[in-house]
């Protein structure tokens, strides 16, 4: 009876939508294992910001949508996520079934699912919940740079922070849930933005490579975003616990997360803490590295939707760094307060070609102090600096559908704000006052843009145009350094800058035939500079050994890029991705020496200042390439490798002769630095025992990178190949056991990016053999 | 019911997770200076981070001078002593929750000071 009624609805409503030229989707949602119907699946599809969830018969339904092609992403949290492609190209309705299996399956199946249908006509990737949540991972930036053309800049414990196809620090923007930005406040970088979120929070990390995705802010080189777990509305009241309990060995490490997330249809919430103590490591050579750290965290959301179509969603998240060592820097990270507030408010369905209007307000602030206390100076003299840095703004955004075609448009406002103090304490000279530094000058930016993007099917094609507007306004103190007499070291008082930036983007996706496509898009993003390459005041923040000065004078950089991708599809041989690009950048800024009778350093052992300046262009280029096998009855497998070649076409080298600069040297096209080598990844999967135990068998392999800066005297770093195993054993729906070990050969090997240890040549190496292991309970 | 009872001890936890900070733990610092007997000027820390001079006239090679305080990780330490007639010598010693910390000595000697100062570390 109860299928007869659906069944007449469903031809009722089909016979409406007919009539209107429109488009509805909807099936149903079982668990693979008992084929039981699953209830409060959260459906949405990609890209356009729209969804639903299943009802307790496990049905969904989507309508009103415009002829397109669609992607749904199906997500649960005790369920694997999966994506399906819909070709909705006429009016009418389309049934998507679909069967989720518990989460014992491999993530490798959900990387296969989200690589096969990715909409976007560029490079993007996503890192699932689960691949974070069973791997022996510390930090995001640690997960991140597991990932072909992704890597990390490491110089302590935790606080890797992202490359992304040789572009770093603010030519990436990283942002939190839609829009919050963090502000870190080591001059250092000892914690970018991605420092500042827990990996076990996370539900998803989305990669956007290129300047492309310029919905999210100024786009230079990507966008990383980081997506936490949400509360979300139920149907009936519910609550929802999961508690990890992780252990690593070689660090002595242990983590604790314990999650609550539950509620009705109107009010539902999600509270959440971690905590992470680990200590120092050895690497594969026996070698004792400084690498202690302890976090911990809590964060509370609450969700209210008074009526169906509207949401608010409140969220507040404090976390904390504690003694975290950085063995590539002159100071550890002595406590780090970070906390995040956010609000969130959407309405949907306001009318027929009006689909949802979504509003962020947030607010972060970081307090971060830093000391060189346990470092061997520390009895001569005691440094100790203090930083506070805030970053608040909003974006308002709306999302239309008039006749087929997908626009959005809206504002967004961001205000960071940065200022702290260097102590330094002779206290071989306890009579000596105190040396105070004021590091940040107040130093303040307002980032005020527009942007709009358009989307269409026509035809085999789905072509997208985006474009942004950009006021950028800066300003600090005036910068003047004085010696303890109270002579003027440096003086600068024109520090306000104000910028107006252009951003634009289009791309086409085109299905040549059933299961091949070829993307093509083509791009120009502009930044202005961060506060560091406009106001810092000779501190040795960057690659080399030299003090840095910030230019309030500089331009912006911007990024000229072409992406062509091109991927096939088969059932029976799995999905074949590949890419290229080619980026080339004007007003690239990097740093040129100064005179000293221009100013003079002012930190011992470096070889001179630095100012940042604009060099005419540089040009990067490089590939990717992804394979993701079917399953073949108990085996998967995936591939995947990366190489990016940075060219700077018109270098200058300083001549060093002991210790002192003696000249310098045209040397015309030179690597740019920092860039990792080729690497690729391949995993194995078998199943041993059908939605009870499987194992994962990886094998990394990084090439030698040799290909590097001259200018920068950079070092060449040798290749590796690394091994990894796991296990993931599902004891019941409930308690799930990953563990497994990582290096098993216990090689002694370290990454490009990876600083020297501080006053040395000597690396920082990575951990050696390493074993761990996750309890993951879920109730 | 259960459900419930899981849900509040799960919550009294994840409330414990976030107050776990552990406050900087006081230490036992003492600095100590010894094998001198024609007298010293000692310059030391103290526990509320002035620095205060004392002259001191052992009456052997064989008399200690002592100066204990509480100290939170992190905080400065530092103890000087000079002596005036460089024929003899001196040992200043730092010691942590009573182990030996830091050290410096001097004997027969045409630098007249010592001087042992650094951090309290973190544990």
């Amino acid at each position: 009876m109860k299928e007869t009624l659906i069944t007449i609805l469903f031809l009722l409503s089909s016979f409406i939508l007919f009539a209107q030229n429109q488009v509805v989707i909807e099936g149903y949602v079982l668990d693979k294992e008992n084929q039981e119907p699953i209830d409060q699946v959260s459906v949405e599809l990609a890209g356009k910001g729209t969804g639903t969830l299943t009802n307790a018969n496990g049905h969904f339904k989507i309508e009103n949508l415009p002829p397109g092609v669609y992607n749904l992403e199906f997500s649960h949290l005790s369920y694997i996520n999966v994506t399906r492609k819909t070709n909705a190209k006429k009016a009418g309705i389309y049934r998507v079934d679909v069967m989720m299996e518990a989460f014992v399956s491999t993530l490798e199946e959900v990387k296969i699912e989200a690589k096969s249908f990715q909409q976007q006509t560029y490079k993007a990737e996503k890192i699932s919940r689960l691949e974070i949540r069973e791997s022996a991972v510390r930090d995001i930036g640690d997960i991140i740079r597991r990932t072909p053309n992704l890597s990390g800049v490491r110089k302590g414990a935790i606080g890797i922070d992202p490359v992304m196809r040789g572009f770093k620090n603010k030519q990436l923007n990283v942002m939190v849930n839609g829009g919050t930005r963090i502000e870190g406040g080591c001059p250092n970088r000892m914690d970018p933005a991605v420092a500042h979120i827990e990996a076990e929070d996370i539900s998803e990390i989305e990669i956007l490579k290129g300047p492309y995705a310029l919905r999210y802010g100024p786009a230079f080189g990507g966008v990383i975003h980081l997506k936490t777990v949400k509360p979300k509305p139920y149907t009936r009241y519910t609550n929802n616990i999961t508690a990890i309990q992780g252990f690593e060995s070689n660090w002595n490490g242990r983590k604790q997360h314990l999650s609550i997330d539950g509620g009705n249809h109107m009010v539902y919430y999600n509270i959440s803490g971690n905590y992470k103590k680990y200590g120092n490591y050895s690497a594969g050579n026996g070698q004792e590295i400084s690498s202690s750290f302890t976090k911990y965290n809590y964060a509370v959301q609450l969700g209210v939707s008074p009526v169906e179509n509207q949401q608010y969603v409140f969220s507040y998240d404090r976390s904390y760094g504690r003694n975290v060592n950085f063995p590539a820097l002159p100071m550890d990270e002595r406590s780090d307060d970070t906390r995040l507030l956010s609000f969130d408010y959407t309405i949907t369905k306001i009318s027929d070609a009006w689909d949802k209007m979504r509003l962020k307000l947030y607010h972060s602030d970081v307090h971060h102090i830093m000391d060189n206390k346990e470092r061997p100076f520390s009895d001569t003299v005691v440094a100790v600096s203090d930083i506070t840095a805030v970053n608040y703004g909003g974006r308002l955004e709306s999302f239309f559908n008039i006749g087929g075609q997908n626009i959005t448009a809206g504002i967004d406002l961001e205000n960071i704000w940065k200022n702290g103090q260097r102590t330094k304490n002779f206290i071989l000279q306890p009579n000596l006052p105190l040396k105070i530094e004021d590091l940040w000058k107040q130093a303040r930016i307002i980032n005020a843009g527009f942007y709009s993007s358009w989307n269409q099917q026509l035809g085999k094609f789905d072509l997208t145009f985006s474009a942004r507007l950009d006021f950028n306004s800066a300003r600090s103190n005036p910068l003047i350094l004085k010696k303890m007499n109270g002579d003027v070291l440096y003086e600068n008082v024109n520090t306000a800058s104000n910028y107006t930036n252009v951003s634009i983007s289009g791309g086409l996706l085109w299905d040549i035939k059933e299961n091949w496509g070829l993307g093509l898009t083509l791009g120009r993003g502009v930044r202005s500079p961060d506060l560091t390459e406009r106001y810092i005041i000779l501190l040795p923040v960057g690659y080399d050994r030299y003090d840095y000065l910030g230019n309030p004078g500089l331009k912006p950089e911007a990024n000229h890029q072409a992406d062509l991708k091109i991927y096939y599809e088969n059932e029976k041989t799995g999905y074949f991705e590949a890419n290229t690009f080619f980026s080339y950048v004007t007003n690239y800024i990097t740093a040129q020496l100064v005179p000293e009778s221009y100013v003079q350093k002012q930190t011992q052992d470096v070889l001179g200042v630095k100012e940042f300046y604009n060099e005419d262009r540089v040009y990067l280029y490089g590939f990717e390439f992804s394979y993701a096998s079917p399953v073949w009855g108990k085996f998967g497998m995936t591939a995947s490798g990366a190489v990016t070649i940075g060219i700077n076409p018109d270098a200058t080298k300083y001549i060093i002769e002991s210790g002192q600069v003696t000249g310098e040297e045209k040397i015309g096209r030179d690597a740019l630095p920092e860039i990792p080598p080729f690497e690729s990844n391949i995993d194995f999967i078998y199943k041993i025992i059908e939605n009870k135990l499987q194992t994962k068998a990886s094998v990394r392999m990084v090439a030698a990178q040799e290909h590097v800066s001259d200018a920068f005297y950079e070092e060449a770093t040798p290749g590796f190949v690394l091994a990894d195993l796991s296990v993931n054993y599902m004891y019941s729906k409930n308690l799930r056991v990953n563990a497994g070990v990582n290096n098993i050969f216990d090689k002694a090997y370290y990454e490009h990016l990876n600083r020297r240890i501080i006053g040395s040549m000597q690396p920082l190496y990575e951990p050696g053999r390493l074993f761990f292991v996750n309890l993951i309970l879920n109730i | 019911m259960k459900k419930y009872i899981i849900l509040t001890i799960l919550s009294l936890s994840l409330i414990g997770i976030s107050s776990c900070e552990k406050n900087d733990e006081a230490r036992k610092v003492v600095y100590q200076i010894s094998d001198n007997q024609s007298g010293f000027e000692v310059s030391y820390r103290n526990a509320s981070g002035e620095v205060k001079k004392e002259q001191v006239i052992p009456e052997s090679k064989e008399d200690v001078w002592k100066y204990t305080f509480e100290a939170r990780e992190g905080e400065i330490i530092y103890v000087s002593g000079i002596y005036d007639d460089v024929t003899t010598g001196i040992k200043v010693q730092i010691l942590l929750d009573g182990k030996l910390f830091k050290e410096k000595s001097s004997l027969y000697d045409t630098l007249n000071y010592v001087i042992v100062s650094g951090t309290v570390p973190f544990e």
